[in-house]
This record gives structure tokens, sequence and C-alpha cells, in this order.
């Protein structure tokens, strides 16, 4: 119906299908291990930010906007990156050279070991804290209102994305990133120390998965089951972008988010199947993905 | 039948400056043996890719059984007969050596899709194995696993796989290599002996000279992309320019 | 040589056949001693047929996919369906067409799937299941959505149970099941003995091998997704009548996760090792279940454990005991 409201709300998904993709693609960029719960960390991001929100900044600080914004995002994101250095991370280091297959059903064991963890510490029901959202308020423009809160999200994630971009591409740390993705010997033989190398990649992974969550829960409700929903989407979007590419991350997340809105207008029960099959295509066409084959 | 197996006309393979085969041109009949030597970078392998069909020539033809196969890519190649093994040993590591010789003896045979009756029922399989077997002088290690044979046996394996195709021409690229120098001529020995008994025409790539003198009746020696010399071991021993260049330095 | 080829295939004829037997004996004393446990049998035994479609994909050509609960959901939705809108009583030919329907599958998305392998196969497969969970929730008038079908009683080899106790149909259902099963067993074993199985087993080993030996392998591959298909359809068509609903969860892909976690368990690199894998964890995850909700997070830490610890899975601890104390059992060979 309003073409720019479609329009916001694809970018809006791209922000959060782009900071998990992002973090899978540096993981299998880098390390070449496949982490079928990273989108665990998402959801985990999404029920921390919520369990912080409503115990912690609701009672203290009221409805200062301040708070509301800054603390549940930084909290959330540092419960995710103990959690990750906790069980995800030497789970990643042992997987390391031990193939697809192990990675797959290792990786797939700790995903339904936080499905359960989720069960335990929140309950089987939805959670959420829209507190933030509605603090927003919306915006009007040409007839249209759109929630400030997703304008907020894009915006932060494009910051976000240069910022990674520019880390990337002018930081020697970024070159060093670059390197390993193209050729992990690269940075033992750069004199690296490469445990610390892996910790800081999937630190800095889990950290925008976390973050993604964060940004997530605020226009919608947390529940098992949502990790799988975005696992899938970002895969999709892993492979029309690219493996391992910062580039791929960028354009398969907004590919993948504008497919899927189109298809939501037109046919929502085909959703997973236009993107299924727009990713088939591009295998065929292009098996390194539009942006990728050329690492990190 | 076409006495000539193989004619290669004025080949030529460069890859930006270097010029890898610089017109080479020779035949090869049926049944007959010939090795290929010279120091590194002499275009050795370049030809072997050339006519086995891994690469396509910037000039000159190939013909095989009278036809220009020039133009054909590496399937066609195989289907007309032309085969060919590589330095590295690919054989199937979790098939038994007799398992492994059976998948490439069913596929000849276009069995490989059968799945309703067992491998072993199927006597021209098992009698075709058993003489491959036989053959290479694999039979002791039939039951073994390529993993737990010696390097030479790996060797033979990879080529009876090929062997196990029956192409007219088989094509080795240092067969020998990675080999413990005691067993080499053993293996060569087993390879010329199991194409004697075949009637296989073959081409092989080798760098130990020993060996190649003891076992060729025939050998093209290159240098830089060309021929050098093109006869019987002795002739090409005496040449000058294969003494200067060859036999007077060290072969890698 | 023959004899080397024979004595292999032959030792795990016979393990089928001592499997068959033993889980034909074991459910009348299960009846007898822990009725309540007699059922996971046949759950067991369904789920060893679907195992054994997976294994052929895994363990024999080396393609890992995370998305068999596609056909599991298809062959359960065959007879919900069927039964639904046909009126269908016989489960012969309700399983009859949950093989086709599992083999159409199987064709279609076969050709584009299986260029790839390694993770973009397996992530290819759990979007095709979750494709067709999505189809099963979100199409509620024909399917029911969360609710599900009802299964009734079906009619075995024409016979209408209706009347009898419903042990008594449990009863005869798992023999049925099992006489399903034991002709499962035996095909598969003919396939996995035969010059497509050795072909496969190249294939998995090095592909790019098979192919110099003129092996068209998208082909062969074709072939082994098809029987895959068709043997755990063929499971999921068995599940309805035993579960007595048919819901999306079936086509969950976490059902396909636990596919795989039966066969590794067992064994992927033996005849009998899904088989031994799926009745072992049919019975691990009824009996956990009744001690707690967090069935999955012990199964997490269960499936890290063996994918750290034993790998190989529980036939081939059985196998190096086997060897280690010199029991000639005669040779197990890797890969039957």
């Amino acid at each position: 119906m309003a073409l720019p409201v479609y329009v916001l709300d694809t970018f809006f998904y791209a922000s959060l299908i782009f900071l998990i993709v992002a973090g899978l693609n540096l993981i299998y960029g880098i390390l070449r291990v496949v982490n079928l719960a990273h989108a665990s960390l998402f959801t985990f991001g999404a029920y921390a930010t919520a369990w912080i929100t409503t115990s912690l900044i609701l009672p203290r600080f009221g409805e200062s906007l301040i708070a509301m914004l800054v603390l549940p995002l930084v909290l959330g994101v540092i419960l995710v990156v103990i959690v990750s250095l906790a069980l995800v991370t030497p789970l990643l280091r042992y997987s390391q050279g031990r193939g697809d297959a192990f990675q797959l059903i290792v990786t797939f064991g700790l995903l339904i070991i936080f499905e359960d963890l989720f069960k335990l510490i929140w309950g089987p029901y939805p959670v959420s804290a829209y507190t933030l959202f509605f603090q927003m308020g919306f915006v009007d423009f040409g007839g249209l209102r759109y929630p400030m809160y997703k304008l907020y999200v894009i915006l932060f994630t494009a910051a976000l994305a240069l910022a990674l971009w520019y880390a990337t591409y002018r930081t020697s740390f970024g070159l060093v990133l670059r390197a390993s993705s193209m050729d992990p010997h690269m940075a033992t033989a750069l004199g690296l120390n490469m445990s610390r190398f892996l910790v800081i990649v999937v630190v800095l992974a889990s950290a925008l998965a976390g973050l993604g969550g964060s940004l997530y829960l605020p226009v919608a409700s947390v529940q098992l089951g949502v990790s799988t929903e975005f696992l899938v989407i970002a895969f999709v979007g892993m492979v029309i972008g690219g493996l391992g590419s910062f580039i791929g991350a960028v354009l398969g997340s907004l590919i993948v988010s504008g497919l899927r809105t189109l298809t939501l207008i037109v046919f929502p029960e085909l959703e997973l199947v236009v993107l299924y099959l727009v990713a088939v295509i591009v295998l065929l066409w292009r098996p390194e993905g539009i942006g990728g084959g050329r690492g990190w | 039948m076409v006495e000539v197996l193989l004619r290669v006309e004025n080949l030529y393979k460069h890859f930006g400056g270097v010029r890898a085969v610089d017109g080479v041109s020779f035949s090869l009949s049926w049944g007959e043996r010939l090795f290929i030597v010279g120091p590194n970078g002499a275009g050795k392998t370049t030809l072997v890719n050339l006519i086995s069909g891994y690469l396509k020539p910037d000039r000159g033809r190939i013909l095989f059984k009278g036809e220009d196969v020039t133009g054909f890519g590496l399937a066609e190649r195989v289907r007309r007969g032309i085969a060919r093994s590589f330095q590295l040993v690919t054989v199937f590591d979790n098939l038994t050596v007799a398992e492994n010789i059976a998948v490439s003896v069913a596929s000849r045979l276009g069995r490989n899709r059968v799945a309703y009756r067992t491998l072993s029922s199927y006597r021209d399989v098992v009698e075709e194995v058993e003489r491959v077997l036989e053959i290479f002088e694999l039979e002791d290690v039939a039951g073994k696993y390529p993993t737990e044979l010696s390097q030479g046996d790996r060797k033979i394996l990879d080529v009876a796989l090929t062997f196990s195709l029956k192409p007219s021409l088989i094509i080795l690229d240092e067969p020998t290599s990675g080999v413990a120098t005691r067993d080499k001529r053993s293996v060569m020995e087993r390879l010329v002996k199991a194409f004697d008994v075949a009637g296989v025409s073959s081409i092989v790539v080798e760098h130990d000279m020993d060996i190649v003198f003891k076992y060729a009746k025939r050998v093209m020696a290159m240098h830089e992309g060309r021929v050098l010399a093109d006869g019987d071991p002795a002739s090409v021993k005496g040449d000058e320019e294969v003494k200067r260049i060859l036999l007077g330095g060290v072969y890698a | 040589m023959v004899e080397a080829f024979r004595r292999e295939a032959g030792n795990s004829l016979a393990a089928l056949a001592a499997i068959i037997i033993v889980l034909g004996a074991a459910y009348p004393i299960l009846r007898f001693i822990a009725p309540g446990y007699a059922i996971y049998l046949t759950y067991g035994v369904i789920w060893s047929i679907a195992a054994l479609g997976f294994n052929i994909l895994y363990g024999y050509t080396g393609l890992l996919s995370f998305g068999h609960a596609a056909f599991i959901g298809i062959g359960a939705y065959t007879v919900g369906l069927t039964i639904k809108y046909l009126g269908l009583k016989e489960l012969e030919v309700m399983l009859l067409v949950a093989m086709a329907a599992s083999a159409i599958l199987a064709l279609i998305v076969g050709p584009v799937v299986l260029r790839y392998g390694g993770i973009f196969f397996a992530i290819f497969m759990l979007a095709v299941g979750q494709i067709l969970w999505g189809f099963y929730l979100k199409f509620y008038h024909v399917t029911g959505g969360t609710d599900g079908i009802k299964i009734g009683r079906v009619e075995l080899l024409g016979f209408e149970l209706g009347g009898v106790g419903y042990l008594t149909y449990l009863t005869a259902y798992h023999y049925y099941v099992l006489a399903v099963a034991a002709v499962a067993y035996i095909t598969m074993w003919y396939i996995v003995n035969s010059p497509l199985g050795y072909s496969l087993k190249a294939i998995r080993d090095n592909e790019v091998r098979a192919i110099a030996l003129g092996i068209n392998t998208l082909q062969l591959k074709l072939v082994a997704f098809t029987i895959s298909a068709v043997y755990t359809g063929l499971a999921g068509a068995l599940l309805a009548p035993l579960t007595r609903l048919v819901s999306p969860e079936l086509a969950y892909w976490f059902v396909s996760g636990k596919i795989v976690f039966m066969t590794i368990l067992g064994g992927a690199s033996y005849l009998v090792g899904p088989i031994v894998g799926a009745i072992i964890y049919t019975y691990l995850e009824s009996i956990a279940m009744g001690y707690t909700i967090y069935w999955y997070l012990l199964l997490g830490i269960l499936i890290i454990a063996v994918m750290i610890l034993s790998p190989k899975g529980l036939m081939y601890l059985v196998d190096s005991v086997a060897a280690r104390s010199r029991l000639r059992w005669g040779a197990w060979s890797r890969s039957s």
C-alpha cells in the first residue's frame, strides 16, 4: 500500500539480519567454522534485554530515554559476550578443522541447549518489553506514520556498518582480518597469536548478534523458535551475499529482506520458498554469492 | 585399424611469457611405450595435460586413432580412450584394494547403477577384478585398505584403477615419485609388465634416469618446451645436447 | 577374493536377521515386564527405517542432510490427508502413496540441491524441511494447522481392527511394522552391497576420482537421495497411526537433527548402526522425558559429548571390543 513504509521496513529487517550475517560471515570467513547456534545469541540478546529492561531499568530510571536506549543495549551485549565466551567459543575452537558434518552437528546440539536454557530461565511463553518502542513515538511524513524506533535502528545499524567497514578496510586489524579470511595461515605467518585472534573474532561476531537481538526486542516478543526463524533467513542471506565477506553480509541482508517484504505482501505462505529459490538461482549463477569470493 | 595411435603435430602452449610447450611433434604407435624426460620446467607435465585434455593448445593438432581430438574436452577424450593418472595418489581410502578396482570395473561395464544385486554376484566383474589384481601383483593386499599399503602399492593401485577402464592410452605423470628409492624399480617393473600383458600404449613422464634407461625402449628428452631427442635410450643418451643439458648437470 | 566380499556382507546380513528376531521376541517380553515401554520398541523400529534411509545418503554417499524431517512430514501427512479427504483405510495403500510422494519430492529437489555438498547441502535441506513445515502450519484449512489431523485405526492387511482391544491393536501394529522393517532392512542390505552401493562409497571418498572413472555422480547421488527419501517417507507414514495425530511438529527441523543423531549414535559407517542408534535413542528420549521437560538440554549435551568422545558410534565400540577380545565374529568391514 504505502511504498515508503515497505522500503523502510525492509531496511529495518535488513539491519537485524545484517547483524547476524556479519557475525556468521566473520566466523565462517576467518575461522572456517559453521555455527548453527549463532542466531541463538541473537535470541539471547533479546531475552537478556527484555529482562534487563523490565527488572533493572524501568524500576530504577523510570522512563528516562537515555537510560532506555543505552543501558539495555550495553548490558545485553555484555551478557551475550560472557555467554559466548563461556559456551560458544570453546566449542567453535574445538570444531576448527574437524569438518562440516562435525561442526553442523555439534552446533546443532548447542542450539537446542540454548533453546532449553531459554525455556529454563524465561519460560516457554513470549517475553516482551515494548516500552522503548512506544516511548519514541511516531514520525509523520507525507501523510504516513512511521515508528521513530525503527528509524533509529536503521540509522544505528548503518552507522555501525560504516564503522565496521572502516575497521575492516582502514585499520591494521581489519587488514589482518581480511588476510586471514583469504588464507587462514596468514594470521600465524604474520606472527599473530591465533587463539587470541579467534577469541576476538568470535566475541565481535557474538556482540553483533546480541546487539541485533537487543534492537529487535522492542518491536516484537521473543520466544522459542525465534532462533530458527532468523537462522534460516540469515543463512539464505549469507548464501546470496556470499560466504565470509563483509560486502556479502550487507548485500545479502538487503536482498533477503527486500525479497521477504515483497513476498509477504503478495503471497505470505511462500516466504521461504521464494528466498530458497533465489538462493538457488544465485548459487547457480555465481557460486560464491553476489559479493563473495574475495574474503572478508 | 590405424597404425598410429597418437599423433601430436606442432603443439604450442604459452603461459604469459613462458613457452611451456614450444612446437612439439611426435607419434605413438599402438602398444608402444614412450618415456618423457627432462628437467623441471621442461614442459613435460604441460604436454601431458594437453594430450589428456586438461589444457587446450594455443596452436597445433592432436590426432587420436585418426580423429582430431584437439577441440575435445576431458570427458570426451576419456570416452575415446585417453586416460591419465596423477602424481598425487587418489584412490578410495575406505574401500579395500579389491573393492577399489571393482568400482572401476563395474563402471566400465556400465553396472554401477544396479542396486538390486550384490556386486559379488557379477561373475564378470569378479573375474576381471581378479585378473587386474594378478596383473599388478596386488593379490596379497587385495583385502587391505589403501592406507595400510606401502607407497609403491598405493601408486600401483591408482594406476590399476585407471587401467581397469581399458583405455587405449594411459598417461602416467611421475609414477615413482614419492616412492622409496629401493622400491622404485619394482613399481616400474610391475607397471611395465602390466602394460605389456594388456597391450596398452603408454606415455610415462619420469625423472629418475636410471629407471628410464632400464625400462624404456623409446625416450623423448625435452627442454624448455622443445624436444631435444627422440629415440632408443642409447642414441638419446649419446646425443650431445642431451648430454650437456640433462646428464651433465644435476637431474632433479 | 570373492570370499572377502561375501564374508563381510554375510556378517551384516546375519546381524540384521538377529536384530529382527530380537525386536520380535522382545516385544511380548517387554509387554510382560514393563508394559508402558513396549510401544517405544515400535517407535524405535519406525525411526530405524528413517535413520537407515538417512544413512544411505550420509554414511554411504557422504551427504549430510539437515532436512529429512521433510520426508517424515510427507509420509505422515499423506496418511492424514488420505484418511481425512479420501476416506482411505488400508495402510498398505497409504504407505505406497507416501513413498511415491517422497520420491517425487526427492526428484524435484534433488537435481538442484545435489550439485552442492557439505554445508550448502545440509542447510538447503534444512530450508526445504522448513518450507514444508511452514506449509503444514499455514495451510490450516487443509492440514488443520497446529491442531493437526487425528488418525483413528487403520486396516492392516485388510483386517479391520476396530473391535479389538487397544493393546491387541498395538501388538498387531508392532509386528506389522516389524515385517515392513524387515523388508526395508534386507533391501538396504542389497543396496549397500550392490554396485550402486560401492559406487556411492567411492563418491563419498573421492568424488573427483569417481568422475574420472566414468561414474555419473550426479545421477547416482540422485538415486541415493530418492532411496533415502522413500525410506524416511515410509517411516513418517508408519508413525501416524501410532502417534494418532499428524501435526507440523513432525516436520520441524529438530526432528531432522534427531535422525542425524540417532545415526551417529549407532555408527554411520555400519549397516546396522542406524538401527541400533534409533532404538536406543527412542528409549533414551522416552525415559528422559518422563523425568524432565528439559530434554533438549540433555540431548544437546549428549550430542556434543558423543561427537567429541565417540563420533564413530556404538557399533564402533562393539567392533573394537570384539576385535580386542579376539572374538572372531568375522570381519566387520568399515563400510558394511
